[in-house]
């Protein structure tokens, strides 16, 4: 009793947190600061930023300019169960190379995709052939005391994927890691069982004994022990299905923390803010659950009552 | 301390059965059953009239405070409230 108890309160002060959060990231202005535009029309040329630097080199080449922001946003064939998926996209090509048949370029690249990741103000991810790149700008001073900037570029063995617009309403990106065609496979066919086990978990506790509530409600049966029971049960699954995004992405991070550069950042508000739904849904059950609870007792011990 | 209920001991006093008794006052058996037998929390002024109405009797003849081993001994059990709280 005492431990079930703990674990509502617990589950309920988490689900606070995260409304507050997003309330709280509502009342922000979204500020990404300037990103890397391909587009020659956003060129600063009073800003000698490295993103700039990047432009001019590609100015003249504009139709590979777009390919490349297609490539950069494109998630290929995507399957994901919350904010872990795998992904399917085809090798990334030389922007502008003629496509041959039997080309190695043709082949398709297989990769663990996971969600909530942004890239930071001043780097920038880049197609380089098949290779990975990412440029980021640096700051330095001399012994005199004056400043002075510079960019950094290097290879990394992840690839950054940022959303294309309106794709699942999403502001944060994705980090692809390569994995070979076998274990895509196998993980396709794990994700898949996990997936129905999933939608059978969600369809029981969460629509159903919703659904059951309702019934009993509308027959006037209100504070009864199974209504109290299946809201208590359909609230604490909104909740896992609030937070496990947010666990899956902290195992992630820590799994692939080698490998993701510095310059990519694991937006964990991201991710508390596109399933805020998930929370104030659970929440709000949770909380009349133990209204229900209460009432249910009082009815109880007024029925006892001669 | 607890409360017994001496519904059983008027009703033999005044030679009358349960179900007389419910259908005199409008309360039904398994009420009175449970009343009887101290399975109930409590009860309503309005419930308590009508049994002393029909059984002639003031409600100190019902309503009787004993200690809680009197209690046990009588009932065989703890008194409700008590044993909601060793559950717990």
């Amino acid at each position: 009793m005492k431990r079930k108890s703990f674990l509502d309160n617990a589950l309920m002060i988490i689900a606070a947190a995260a409304i507050i959060f997003s309330l709280v990231m509502t009342a922000q202005t979204f500020d990404n600061g300037p990103q890397f535009d391909y587009s020659s029309k956003h060129i600063d040329r009073t800003n000698p930023s490295p993103n700039n630097e990047y432009v001019r080199i590609r100015d003249s080449l504009r139709t590979v300019v777009e390919c490349e922001d297609m490539q950069l946003s494109d998630l290929g064939v995507s399957h994901f169960i919350a904010t872990i998926g795998l992904s399917k996209l085809p090798t990334p090509v030389n922007c502008g190379a003629p496509v041959r048949r039997g080309n190695a370029e043709n082949k398709e690249c297989y990769y663990l995709a996971v969600a909530g990741y942004k890239i930071s103000k001043e780097s920038s991810f880049y197609l380089e052939g098949n290779k990975y790149m990412i440029t980021s700008g640096q700051q330095g001073g001399n012994k005199s005391g004056d400043s002075y900037g510079g960019n950094m570029t290097k290879e990394i063995p992840v690839r950054y994927v940022k959303p294309a617009p309106g794709f699942r309403n999403q502001q944060s990106g994705y980090i692809l890691v390569p994995i070979p065609e076998r274990v895509y496979h196998t993980l396709y066919i794990v994700m898949l069982v996990i997936y129905g086990l999933v939608c059978v978990l969600v369809l029981q506790y969460a629509i159903i004994r919703t659904l059951r509530i309702i019934l009993g409600i509308s027959k006037g049966r209100m504070f009864s022990h199974q209504s109290t029971r299946d809201l208590l049960v359909a609230g604490r699954v909104f909740m896992a299905l609030a937070i496990t995004p947010l666990f899956l992405q902290l195992v992630f991070y820590y799994v692939f923390n080698k490998e993701i550069p510095a310059q990519i950042r694991p937006a964990f508000g991201q991710v508390v803010w596109e399933n805020k739904i998930y929370f104030i849904v659970g929440f709000t059950m949770v909380l009349i659950a133990k209204a229900f609870e209460k009432g249910y007792k009082l009815q109880k011990e007024n029925s006892s009552i001669i | 301390m607890p409360i017994v209920v001496n519904l059983d001991v008027m009703l033999a006093k005044r030679k009358r059965s349960l179900s007389e008794l419910s259908q005199a006052t409008g309360i039904t058996i398994a009420n009175l059953s449970r009343l009887k037998n101290g399975h109930s929390r409590g009860i309503r002024f309005s419930s308590l009239h009508k049994i002393c109405d029909v059984l002639e009797c003031a409600p100190a003849d019902i309503l009787e405070l004993v200690t809680t081993e009197q209690y046990v001994k009588l009932m065989g059990r703890l008194p409700m409230g008590d044993e909601e709280d060793d559950e717990q």
